[in-house]
């Protein structure tokens, strides 16, 4: 009865706390994968087509009906100024199309029944099966094709799936870059802050707060801010080529902006305290009897590195790498910044096809697939490394 | 010393340069011995015990292993097993590769390594425990894999740092028992570190008292109890009276000490004192009996403070010559227990059971 109490009085407690984490967590990752599947534009947009569509049987013509419909609803559309984004979709579909469906929708008053023969003069594509079947297949409410797209697959007019046009065919080179960055951004973190965070830990309480401020201080400014001062740094006149001009070490300046170089660089700065801070508090926590039992066992010191520290902080290595693996898979400005067009990554894309031809499909089917194929890298990751376990060595 | 295995020469140690943890050490270790250093928290056991492990430097002096200077040998090369407090049990590996772990490390062929487990785990009695990790088992059974993590490799030497320190009562004197069977067993020197008195009395061969960084005294358990060199050890080892006063007189081991109050005691003295010096007279609890005894050295009139009944015998505590917690022990019938509070008690004692001792060395 007592434990119900509290139960209830728990549920009561954390209830607020699990609006926001539905709210701000789930709610938009929903929203997401429904944009990128969704396809309300054919269904709205052209109602009475879609219901006459609905007893086409995919081969030849559909029925006068359809024809009526269609030529009655981009008339509507065009006026509703509705077309837009319809033709944006279909145009999506098949490139031209657009420009079809916006010379139909103008043709209002020059159509007339029968009004099949009069939009096969108006332009012959209307007698075309595959059209027909474009149009068919996006009066349904889901759409694979966003997905496949992500994936430089494409649909035929009549449903197969085949690899997509080798211009179009960017998507799957992109994941494995950006998946390739980070994870060496990623080993460069670990290698890097395993070292500093020892460091750190093994200092006096004064000296590791103190190096603690230099791990934190460029935490605490902009990753704008930060990447702007690599990009200063790394120009062709910038401080590095001077100082490398200057020591005499090359003869002409290298190119390091705009390189695959540059923008390991900013990402692994920006990144490094991400894995330095929890490195450093699991080997704060390691007891150092540890080590002296190791070494009274007659362990020299690279054994009772490699057989007791390293899997003693595993965890924190596990919880550091995991934690930059999935900020540098997102990242952003940094390759925008300091990187070339063939830096860029995914987020890039994303950002492209919202803001610039604002296809939110594709933004929402690469933001979700990149989710879906991060999650399978993690737990692949967690069942071949060894000591890979997010809560600690099991004591 | 016949056969010593390790030797402290004038050793002393400081952390920051300036306070001496350890002071000027001279001990020598018999091979096979079980040596415990006893003494309060702070007293530098647990600094001594590390610069014979290796893991601290001596600031100054040497310290020997089989005559070979340790100065400057890492801890993995001494060969001195060890045992701690917390276990120090390495959490990501089960018992049995706990046990592997110091086979390895020191080279022992395949094919010996896992009969040597099996007989450690046998030897500590938990051979159905091998494949658990440490985090699984209770703080005993943590202890005796510790145990025998340390000695599976057969060292010369094992240290103990308190080992049973986190350890129940019952459980600590089950163990003790234990460790003090497998170094009868297994011929071990071991040099054991605890603050608790009982526990060195219970296992060592000899005990060295430690406070403030020196030995105050270094002697077999009933000769720490029987013949305390000064007055520290007399009160750390065992319950003990002491009385603060003045060397009057003295023949040979004979004395005369004057108290405060003006009253004298008649005790034998070992220490090389002169009249004149400040003492501590100390008298066993036991030592001492109550009513009118005229042929005693020492007779006093005290005043009853308290009875605490402890089942086997008595404590009676009185005020006697200006000690206000002067401990007599008596057995449960004795008529003296059915005395009021307040009531007057003859209480008296001879002079070979009390001994004038040096406040402290
Ligand atoms: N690593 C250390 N650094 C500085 N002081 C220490 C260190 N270890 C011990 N001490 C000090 O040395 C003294 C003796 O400590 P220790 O040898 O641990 O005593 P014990 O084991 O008898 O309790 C204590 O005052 C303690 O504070
Ligand atoms: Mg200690």
């Amino acid at each position: 009865m007592a434990i119900s109490r509290n139960n209830l009085l728990a549920a009561a407690l954390i209830a607020p706390l699990f609006a926001v984490v539905v709210a701000s967590f789930i709610v938009p990752l929903a929203v997401t994968l429904w944009t990128a599947i969704g396809n309300p534009e054919v269904r709205e947009t052209l109602p009475r087509t879609t219901a006459a569509l609905r007893g086409w049987n995919g081969e030849g013509l559909p029925s006068e009906a359809a024809f009526a419909a269609v030529a009655a609803e981009l008339a509507q559309a065009h006026e509703a100024q509705a077309i837009g984004q319809l033709s944006r979709r279909l145009n999506f579909e098949e490139a031209g199309l657009r420009a079809l469906l916006l010379k139909t929708a103008r043709a209002k008053d020059r159509l007339s029944a029968p009004y099949r023969d009069a939009l096969v003069a108006l332009d012959p594509r209307w007698g075309e099966t595959s059209l027909w079947q474009i149009l068919a297949r996006n009066t349904a409410a889901l759409t694979p094709l966003y997905l496949l797209r992500s994936l430089d697959l494409s649909l035929t007019p009549d449903g197969k799936i085949v690899a997509a046009p080798a211009d179009e065919a960017i998507f799957l080179a992109l994941f494995a870059r950006t998946f390739v960055i980070s994870f060496w951004v990623t080993i460069l973190c670990v290698l890097i802050g395993y070292p500093v965070a020892y460091t750190l830990s093994t200092l006096s309480t004064r000296w590791a707060n103190i190096g603690m401020a230099l791990v934190l201080v460029p935490f605490w400014t902009s990753i704008l801010v930060r990447t702007t001062a690599w990009f200063i740094l790394l120009q062709r006149e910038g401080p590095v080529n001077a100082l490398l001009l200057g020591l005499g070490v090359v003869d002409a300046p290298i190119t390091m902006i705009f390189t695959r170089f540059a923008v390991y660089i900013a990402m692994v700065h920006v990144l490094l305290p991400f894995v330095v801070l929890p490195l450093y508090s699991v080997m704060k926590g390691i007891n150092p009897a540890y080590l002296r039992a190791a070494a009274s066992l007659g362990a020299p010191p690279w054994k009772r590195f490699i057989r007791v520290y390293l899997p003693l902080t595993m965890p924190g290595v596990a919880a550091g790498g995991l934690m930059v693996f999935m900020l540098a898979v997102g990242f952003y400005i940094t390759p925008v910044l300091v990187g070339g067009p063939e830096d860029q990554m995914v987020s890039y894309f994303i950002a492209f096809f919202t803001n610039q031809t604002i296809n939110w499909g594709m933004a929402a089917a690469l933001a979700c697939l990149l989710l879906a194929m991060t999650a399978i890298l993690v737990v692949v990751a967690r069942l071949i490394v060894p000591g890979f376990r997010l809560g600690g060595v099991s004591a | 010393m016949h056969d010593p295995i390790v030797t402290f020469e004038r050793v002393t140690k400081s952390y920051d340069g300036r306070t001496l943890v350890v002071e000027a050490l001279d001990l020598t270790l018999a091979r096979g011995e079980f040596l415990t250093l006893l003494g309060p928290s702070g007293s530098g056991k647990t600094t001594t015990l590390m610069m014979l492990a290796g893991f601290e430097d001596p600031t100054s002096g040497t310290i020997t292993l089989d005559g070979k200077r340790l100065n400057h040998v890492p801890a993995h090369r001494r060969g001195i097993g060890m045992v701690f407090q917390n276990y120090a049990l390495f959490p990501h590996m089960t018992v049995a590769e706990n046990l592997v772990f110091p086979l390895e490390m020191h080279g022992v062929p395949k094919a010996e390594i896992e009969p040597k487990v099996k007989r450690a785990l046998d030897m500590v009695r938990l051979p159905q425990l091998r494949d658990r990790k440490p985090g699984q088992l209770s703080g005993g059974q943590q202890q005796r894999v510790a145990v025998a993590r340390a000695l599976v490799y057969g060292p010369k030497l094992v240290l103990m740092d308190e080992p049973l320190g986190a350890l129940d009562k019952q459980l600590r004197e089950e163990l003790q028992l234990e460790i003090k069977h497998l170094h009868d067993e297994l011929g071990v020197t071991i040099v054991y570190v605890t603050h608790d008195q009982s526990e060195a009395l219970t296992m060592s061969d000899r005990i060295a008292v430690f406070h403030q960084g020196r030995v105050q005294q270094l002697a077999t358990p009933a000769d720490l109890y029987e013949r305390p060199a000064n007055a520290f050890v007399a009160s750390f080892i065992g319950e003990n009276n002491r009385f603060d006063g003045t060397l009057v007189g003295r023949d040979g081991a004979n004395c005369r000490v004057r108290l405060p109050d003006g009253s004298e005691i008649a005790a034998t003295i070992e220490a090389d004192l002169a009249p004149g010096a400040a003492v501590a007279v100390s008298i066993r609890p036991e030592r001492v009996a109550v009513g009118a005894q005229a042929q005693r050295d020492n007779r006093f009139v005290g005043d009853l403070r308290e009875v605490i009944y402890l089942g086997d015998h008595c404590k009676l505590r009185l005020a006697v010559a200006g000690n206000e917690s002067f401990v007599v022990k008596v057995a449960a019938g004795d008529a003296a227990t059915t005395l009021d509070r307040g009531s007057a008690l003859a209480v008296a004692w001879d002079a070979a059971a009390c001994r004038a001792l040096p406040p402290l060395a």
